[in-house]
Formats: C-alpha cells, structure tokens, sequence
C-alpha cells in the first residue's frame, strides 16, 4: 500500500485497534444493558434507559473530560488504580478505546434491544415446557434469533468508535502513533499550512472503511437470516 | 402410585374469575367451553407460565405448585408438555433440531417414545431437513405434537392444537393423537371447543362455562345430560352439538360380508352399521341424532329401516317451532332423544308412558377411525 504515507497507515492502525477493543469492551454491556432494558421492569428503569443514551445528546467532549476525571491519573478512580496497579489509561490507547466505547454504547444497545424485543416470548415459553432452564432458552432460543441484531449491533459500534472524536482526544489525547485516530489525524492535518490535502486523504479513508464495515454487517445479517430461517427457493 | 394430577386453581383477570378444582387422570381429557371460558389460562397456570392468585397442583412426584406455601416449580422442572394452538416452532432449526429439542434437556432416565416411532407415526421422516418455514399448518402442527411427545412429559397440555387446520386435516391429525396418547401412556388434557373432536378423542370430559366447572365425567355421560345441551350448541365450533343426540358406547360384535354391515351393541341395544374396518370386540364411539328417530305405534315390520327397538316414552319437549324432543326409555341404561313433528305427536297421541317402537335411520360413528395408519402408508395401499 504504497500510496498511503507511514503516518496515514499509523492513524489506520491506532483508529481499527481503538475501534475493535472498544467494540470487545462494549458488547457484553450492551448485550446485558439491551436484556435488562427490553425484559424487565423496575424502579428507575426511565433513568438508566437515559442513562444509556446520554453519550448520543451529551458533548464528546464533555464525556471525555468526565472519564478524565473519574479515570484520570488525579482522578478518584484513577488515582486508586494507579496507587494499587500502577495504572493509567488515560492518554493511552486503551484509554481511547475506553472512550470510544462508551459513546459507542447507545448505537449497540439500541440495535441488540430492538432485536431482543422482536425475538417471541412464546417461543420462549415453549422451550421452558420442553424442559429447558432460563439459561438454556436465552443460549439456545434467544442468542440465536438475536444474532443479526448482535452483528449489526457491534458493527454500528465499531463504525461509531472509529469516528469518535471529542472524547478521545479529551481523555487519551492525539499522540501519533498511540492515540492519534483517523478523526484526530484529520483535525491536526488541517492545524498545518496547507494539510488539506493530508485532512481530505484522511477523510476518504475513513468513509471507505466505515462503508465497508456497515455494507459487510448487512451482507452478513441478510445471510444469517436465510441460512437460519430456511430461505423458500 | 397414583397417576393423577390433583388440580386447584384461583385467580381473578379484571372481570374475570377463574375457579377450579378437579383431578386429571390417565387417558385423554377434553376441557371444552366456549372462547373465554379460561381454558388456555387453566393450561397456562399448569405448564408454569403463569401464576395463578392461588392454586395447587400436585403430581405422584410431589407439589408442583402450592401458593399458600410458596411452592412454584419451574416449568422446566414439571414434567408437562405444551402443544400450543401455533405450532411454535422455532424457525433458527430444522424440523429434526426442532423434534429432538427437548429430549436434550430432560433427565434421560425418564422413559420415553423412540424418535423413530413418533416420527413413523406422525408421518415426519421425509420433512425432517426442512426448516418451519416452509412446512404448510398441519405439518408445522404435526412437529409441534412429536415435538412434545419427544420431550418425554409426564402430562401433556393441548390447547386447540388443530383449530387453525381444515377439517380434513383435522381428520387426518386426530387419529395420531390417540395412538400416540395410547402408545406412549401420555396422560392428555385437551382444550377444545369443537365436539366433534371431544366425542372422536376424549374419554373424561370437564366443561368449563365463565371461568367455573359446568360438569364432569366420562365424555359419554356428560354429553348426553340434556341440561347440557343448549350450553354444547353454543359452545361448539363444529356443529355437531347444535343438534340434539345421544351418545353411545358401543362393542363391534359382527361383521356381515355379504351384506357389507357390522354389528355393534350398546348395552343391549343392537345395532347394524356399515361395516366397520375394526376387529370385533373394538370400542366404538356413536351419535345418535334426534333428528334420525322416528317414532311409530306398532313394530315396523315392513321397512328398509335395519335399526328398530322398543321404549317407554319418558317425556315430551318442545323444539323447534312445530317440533316436539321425545325422550325415549329404551333400557335402564339407554336413553335416547327423537325429533318429531308436533303434528305427529298429536296423531298418535303420544303421552310420557306411552309404549312405542322406535326406527333409526342412521348412525354415526364418531370414533373408529382411531387406528387408521399414517397418511404415507395409506398412498402406498
């Protein structure tokens, strides 16, 4: 790949590393945050629905100097992180990908819950009077009939991670080669005297890859459908 | 040990109250009423799927639910099969994951039918690779009903498994579940509010009216209480019980080649149908409608009519407009219902006493059918 620069194949490889660990990270919350919010009913359900989604309204730039805080090498949390583990993610890019995934978050848990509320309770319901526990149904009944939601899920949140920006560059900064993403490549491209043409490069990159990803989760989510269901030929 | 279910159950839906107790033996029992009696509620509360106000049910193998003592097994943990009224297959597996699903999850120690078997039955080999989808209603209901009979239940629960079929398929499923029931030793309830079905695969039948037990007992008994009758007629969607009749059960003693007949006698009554493909000594299930009796004065010895006995009239009902019910004594056992014109009932001053000869002009018989083979093998006959 001789037409892209060392600088441009570094902010690839930060901004696909950043994005999958976030989507690693994010999937089981999500999964958990997606069955408690379509299956159960309790108090203070209203709040942590907001909760969820308070990433999609809120600044990124706000929720990164929130994680800064709490996760800072000062902050509360970090602070006793670093004092017990000698950790610190922030400005690292495991500190991005943190980041990332939780304003990933609302994108995945919306799509798992939507597919988790379109799975039918009756079938579920069978599957117990065939003798199978709780467990059993979700793995056997439930995960299966969600699986094109799970896909589609992470791959928004995937997609979603690569394009972050105020967050990330608030918490884990824009060190090249560490923490310099697509997005926060971009924005310095464009601080330099005639970048433009880096900043735009930098930007048709990025369209390529998010396209590839939602194009591919699609095609996938359409053939799990038919291998699944029994396609009428 | 005793292979009952002790059954007690409460609960109040808005209007609506449910309250029942009664005990669910071996064989195969019909819950009939009409839609919104609570029938699928009364399966929903056994199966587990849902909690009754208060209730009780206990099985040979201990309490399955005990509200007051805060006892409610899993539905996993009962023991008790569900055919629900669609299907409820899963469509992510095939007809075979689908068949052997349960069996996975019950203790293999429990006895059970073969998959070969059910499958034989059922009619299922060639549909096995087949996903849900593509399988028309009465073969998604037919992997339904193995599907539950695999799971090895002790009791099996179905609610309406065939209303959403034709009547021909419905013909052609019934039979399978009294062989399996039979094969297998899988005690049945049934809900259904189709006579037709009641009277073809029932042995006990409990009606249920508004959320409370009408009746119960032996289908035959229960079916011919004439206090039931307007309550049957409403409450069926099959017409057979808009008409008033008697039920029998008969023993198929004879068959007459030449003339193509069988003999079949219920409790001395001694009747000749067309012949009957069953061997002698067979139960048979009749139906007598009041429509079919005739009444006359003196023994009709010059008829085409095969069917003639001798009764005491017991008394004398009005119909329709212009129609008269007569209920006839025929034995201490038999009671049977004719239907006849107000204008006959004056011309032959027929009064309760009065002794008259009956003549049946047909009989149906709605079981016997009962051990036809699978539709497979029928083609290759």
């Amino acid at each position: 790949m001789s037409f892209l620069t060392p600088a441009e194949l570094e902010a690839i490889r930060v901004s696909l590393q950043v994005a999958s660990l976030s989507t690693v990270i994010s999937f089981f919350p999500a999964l958990a945050l997606a069955w408690v919010l379509a299956r159960r009913e309790f108090p203070g359900k209203t709040l942590l629905d907001a909760l969820v989604h308070l990433p999609l309204v809120l600044p990124p730039v706000a929720v990164g100097y929130g994680l800064l805080v709490l996760l800072g090498r000062n902050g509360a949390l970090g602070h006793l992180l670093y004092e017990t583990f000698g950790l610190s993610i922030a400005f690292t890019w495991v500190g991005a990908a943190f980041a990332a995934a939780i304003m990933a978050l609302p994108l995945t848990v919306r799509a798992m819950r939507l597919s988790l509320e379109a799975v039918d309770h009756k079938l579920e319901a069978a599957a117990r009077t065939l003798g199978a526990t709780r467990w059993i149904v979700f793995r056997t009944i439930t995960l299966p009939l969600m699986a094109p939601g799970l896909v589609s899920g992470a791959v928004l949140g995937f997609a979603r991670a690569l394009g972050e920006f105020g967050a990330t560059i608030t918490f884990a900064g824009n060190i090249e080669g560490v923490t310099q993403t697509l997005p926060t490549a971009i924005y310095t491209a464009q601080q330099i005297p005639g970048g433009g043409a880096i900043a735009l490069r930098l930007a048709l990159i990025s369209f390529v890859i998010a396209l590839t990803a939602l194009v591919t989760s699609e095609i996938l989510a359409r053939r799990m459908r038919q291998q699944r269901f029994g396609g009428r030929p | 040990m005793s292979e009952t279910l002790s059954i007690a159950l409460k609960h109040q839906e808005d209007s609506f109250c449910l309250d029942v107790a009664f005990e669910l033996g071996p064989g195969i029992t019909a819950l009939f009423g009409p839609s919104g009696a609570g029938k699928t509620m009364i399966l929903d509360f056994l199966a587990g799927l849902r909690k009754p106000d208060s209730g009780h049910v206990t099985g040979p193998l201990g309490v399955m639910l005990d509200t007051q003592n805060r006892v409610d097994m899993r539905p996993d943990q009962r023991g008790i099969g569900y055919v629900f009224q669609h299907g409820r297959l899963f469509p992510h597996l095939t007809v075979e994951e689908n068949l052997s699903y349960g069996a996975k999850w019950r203790s293999s120690d429990r006895q059970g039918p073969a998959p070969h078997d059910v499958f034989q039955i059922l009619g299922l080999d060639t549909l096995l690779h087949r996903h849900p989808a593509d399988l028309s209603g009465g073969e998604q209901q037919r992997v339904a009903i193995g599907r539950a009979f695999l799971s090895r239940p002790d009791w099996l629960l179905m609610d309406e498994p065939l209303s959403s079929l034709d009547t021909p398929r419905r013909l052609e499923i019934l039979p399978f579940i009294d062989e399996l029931s039979e094969r297998f030793q899988t005690p049945i309830l049934y809900v259904s509010h189709n006579a037709d079905e009641v009277l073809r695969l029932a042995d006990q039948l409990i009606l249920l009216e508004d959320g409370r037990m009408r009746d119960q007992g032996p289908v035959d008994t229960v079916f011919n209480k004439r206090e039931h009758f307007a309550f049957l007629g409403r409450a069926d969607a099959s017409g057979q019980a808009t008409e008033l009749g008697t039920i029998l059960t008969a023993r198929l003693t004879e068959h007459d080649m030449p003339f193509n007949l069988s003999r079949v006698v219920a409790q001395g009554l001694s009747l000749w149908i067309p012949r009957l493909p069953r061997p002698i000594g067979a139960e048979v299930r009749l139906r007598l409608s009041a429509s079919d009796i005739a009444i006359s004065r003196a023994k009709p010895e010059e008829s085409s009519i095969l069917n003639t006995f001798e009764a005491e009239i017991l008394e004398i009902s009005p119909a329709a407009p212009g129609q008269a019910h007569v209920g006839l004594r025929v034995s201490d056992a038999i009671e049977l219902w004719a239907q006849i014109t107000d204008r006959s009932v004056t011309r032959l001053a027929l009064a309760p006493g009065a002794k008259i000869w009956g003549a049946i002009k047909s009989v149906a018989v709605v079981t016997g059918a009962a051990h036809a083979p699978p539709p497979k093998q029928r083609h290759q006959a």
